[in-house]
């Protein structure tokens, strides 16, 4: 068994983890990065054309260059970084931290004075939207969606919806057009989302419709989706569309499978961990960031709320 | 594991291979015979198995019926069965609560009753209640405490008879659908399938909310069969520590069609409400409606101080196949010669999957089968190995003996690649399958983050085509074309 002795872990080397590592050990830290795939970059390794933009630096980035941006940094500043590394629970001692690692080479402690759970989110369900029905395939997560289609080179569907409330589902409908998946509709549930500009004339360019003010209530089908039912909020009536893939891009939940061994202290209301406004949690010393400090639906809010609150 | 084709000859045909099915199957591949069980999904498992709760019950109130009779007989066998077959098995008790006055009357005859019965339980005051469950109700004044309530995973229960069966001789043919029967002078001759005929002298109908089907194609028409379908609400993990047993409300009158559904935990300790009971459309009807879901939440949540209920990660729905007269398990001969039947198996099924496999042993030997016993039957079979039970260095270990140990695929329940792979070498080939296999896709997540890298899997250790991968079989495909 290995065991590695740093001051600070993070643990998820995504879009947020990296940065705030890297933001450390600027500023002098002694920091370690682990992250359970095989390339750091998270989500942003999935997108194109959502900008990140970075507050602090006042710039915007594709997420390609974004990802570049990062691996580039982490080098420059000879950060440890465990990649292909899972974290499977969290233990205390007296002086220090305890992280479990697994790899393919065995089990690694990582002993630290301090941990930044940088692990994410996961996407909202239809179970977390209490959108009834049948259960058939045919019904994705929008990161999910782009994963498959990036990862196989497939169409996941000939016809289908795109349920979002933010950018990220506008790429998602976007990315899925280009894969050959007609999308008939975009539905927004709510209006006056603060949608960005450049993706939705990209949208309009691509004929794809916006719907406002609808949502999803249902879905129909026994193996494969065969319609969806959905609720004009305006005229408060139903109709249905027949297709035979529905997308869901509603925001993110925080993952908190790593809280419970240290039993970090949830809000079960907000479904997110207790943290206080610098992101620490019940427990003193482990600080969390990210999509895994609270629910967001905006990638970008996620990041600079985490960027201002860990290293101003 | 399974095979595709269907042999020409057989000693006793199965048909369905639901808990029930696969537990015949296993009781017989104890006796010298060349046994063959057909199953019309790809999986074993996929009917009624998989719509229940999981729950081994400790009985039922009907002591007079087959079902009352069988359930208690099978819970007491559960250690040994799960022992034997390595399925997870916890008894976690189950708590009858009163909330009421009427409700605590009720509770003084019935445990009186239940002790004439022979049932083990326990009177528990309220503060007694409330220590061993913090969370319950203020208004709980007490409750009868039953021990040997437990919890099982009903598919992986299927399975695990199925691979034991297997690895006692029987074959399984999956894919295939029973179509009619070849009936000469009320006796079974065979049995036609779309995949052709199979000869055979007898054959078993556990075919679950289709045995009234199966009947009908063997000209059997007198029993009516009445769907009555089952809503279960699967919450997050997190909230598994609030409350430690299966929790009921004592119910004032008896229905006699259903138990009234409880507060559970999954074997993994996982909070799971249900079922209810409505009728069914149909033997597809498995659709959940929000109403179906606030009538389960408004039912239990009373029971508990605080319960997040807004914490939904997971709902499903199950048909029971209730025979609508005697609304009791059918077991026995029929007017057809060899046609046995195991069928209408609603709940407690599960728990007495054991006890209806011997008795249908039985009665194949009093029909006049020839029964004899194997020495060299195997009665032992091994789940997957996973690294959630164990220590570190165990874990250290076994990624040492096999690394994809050490690549965790599903973050939410801490699935690794070498489930994955164990599960498709033991015939997994939907994604269902390996869900079902290995728990990857059942955490709060719902697969979002790990379908991708399980059909990567899938396909690497199979070569299957990726416009084959399908979530449940045909029909469900993932990707699709044109």
């Amino acid at each position: 068994m290995e065991i590695v002795e740093t001051d600070t872990l993070v643990i998820g080397s995504g879009m947020c983890g990296s940065f705030i590592g890297i933001g450390l050990r600027e500023r002098g830290f002694r920091v370690s990065l682990v992250e359970m795939n095989r390339e750091i970059g998270g989500l942003a390794k999935l997108l194109r054309y959502y900008k990140i933009k970075i507050e602090e630096l006042g710039e915007e980035f594709y997420p390609g260059d974004y990802v570049s941006y990062l691996k580039n940094r982490i080098m420059e500043l000879g950060i440890p970084l465990y990649t292909s590394t899972s974290i499977i629970d969290l233990l205390q001692s007296n002086k220090y931290f305890i992280a479990i690692g697994v790899n393919r080479r065995g089990v690694i402690e990582y002993k630290a004075r301090r941990i930044i759970i940088a692990v994410g989110g996961r996407e909202r369900t239809q179970y977390d939207l209490l959108i009834t029905g049948t259960r058939p395939a045919g019904v994705f997560t929008g990161l999910l969606a782009l994963e498959l289609v990036d990862k196989f080179h497939k169409k996941i569907g000939r016809k289908g919806l795109v349920l979002t409330n933010n950018d990220l589902g506008l790429e998602v409908a976007l990315r899925l057009r280009e894969s050959g998946l007609v999308i008939e509709n975009v539905v927004v549930p709510e209006r006056s989302y603060p949608l960005s500009k450049e993706l939705l004339d990209h949208l309009s360019d691509s004929d794809i419709d916006l719907i406002e003010n609808n949502t999803v209530l249902e879905i129909d089908g026994l193996k494969r989706v065969e319609s969806v039912l959905l609720k004009d909020l305006d005229k408060d009536e139903t109709w249905r569309a027949k297709v035979d893939t529905l997308v869901i891009s509603m925001g993110f939940l925080p993952s908190i499978e790593l809280l419970r061994g240290l039993e970090i202290k949830i809000d079960y209301e907000t479904k997110a961990p207790v943290l206080t406004s610098r992101l620490e949690s019940s427990i003193p010393n482990i600080f969390i960031c990210g999509l895994a400090a609270k629910p967001y639906n905006d990638l970008n809010m996620a990041l600079n709320d985490s960027i201002r609150a860990l290293l101003h | 594991m399974f095979i595709d084709k269907l042999p020409e000859k057989a000693d006793v045909v199965i048909i369905g291979c639901g808990v029930i099915g696969c537990a015949i199957a296993r009781e017989l591949s104890k006796y010298k015979l060349n046994i063959v069980a057909i199953e019309k999904e790809a999986d074993v498992g996929w009917g009624v198995t998989k719509g229940n709760m999981g729950v081994v019950h400790p009985f039922v109130p009907q002591f007079g019926k087959i079902k009352g009779k069988m359930v208690i007989e099978g819970n007491r066998k559960f250690d040994e069965i799960s022992h034997e077959l390595d399925v997870p098995f916890r008894r976690y008790g189950l708590l009858i609560v009163a909330l009421t006055f009427i409700q605590l009357l009720a509770m003084i005859v019935a445990y009186f009753y239940l002790k004439l019965k022979g049932i083990t339980l326990r009177w528990v005051w309220r503060r007694k209640l409330r220590e061993i469950e913090p969370y319950i109700s203020r208004k709980a004044k007490a409750a009868l405490f039953v021990p040997t309530a437990g919890a099982t995973d009903p598919v992986k229960l299927a399975i695990a008879y199925a691979e034991s069966a297997v690895e006692n001789g029987v074959k399984i043919v999956t894919n295939t659908r029973v179509v009619g029967f070849d009936i000469v002078d009320k006796s079974i001759k065979g049995v036609i399938t779309d995949k052709g005929r199979i000869e055979t002298n007898w054959v078993i109908n556990a075919a679950g909310v289709f045995s009234d089907e199966i009947e009908k194609l063997a000209g059997i028409t007198k029993r009516k069969m009445w769907h009555g379908k089952g809503v279960m609400v699967i919450f997050d993990p997190i909230l598994g520590d609030m409350y430690h047993h299966f929790i009921a409300p004592m119910p004032i009158k008896l229905d006699p069609r259903t138990k009234g559904g409880a507060i559970g935990l999954t074997v993994d300790g996982i909070p799971i409400w249900g079922p209810n009971l409505i009728e069914a459309k149909d033997k597809f009807d498995t659709r959940v409606s929000r109403e179906d879901i606030e009538l389960i939440i408004r039912k239990f949540k009373p029971l508990l101080r605080i319960f997040h209920d807004n914490w939904i990660i997971k709902y499903y729905a199950g048909i029971r196949p209730v025979d609508e007269t005697s609304w009791d398990f059918v077991i026995g001969p029929t007017e057809i010669r060899g046609f046995i039947n195991a069928s209408y198996i609603l709940s407690p099924g599960l728990t007495a999957s054991q006890v209806i496999a011997e008795k249908v042993i039985e009665v194949l030997e009093s029909e006049g089968l020839r029964l004899k016993a194997k020495e060299n039957f195997n009665p032992y079979r091994k789940g997957i190995r996973s690294i959630r039970e164990l220590d570190i260095n165990e874990i250290d270990k076994l990624i040492h003996e096999n690394n994809d140990y050490g690549e965790i695929i599903c973050p939410c329940n801490k699935v690794t690649k070498a489930e994955i792979i164990e599960a498709i070498r033991r015939g997994a080939r939907t994604i269902d399958s390996i869900k079902f296999r290995t728990g990857a896709g059942m955490g709060p997540c719902q697969g979002s983050r790990c379908l991708a890298r399980i059909i990567e899997i899938l396909v690497q250790e199979t070569g299957m085509k990726l416009s084959k991968v399908s979530m449940k079989g045909g029909g469900s495909e993932i990707f699709l074309e044109g």
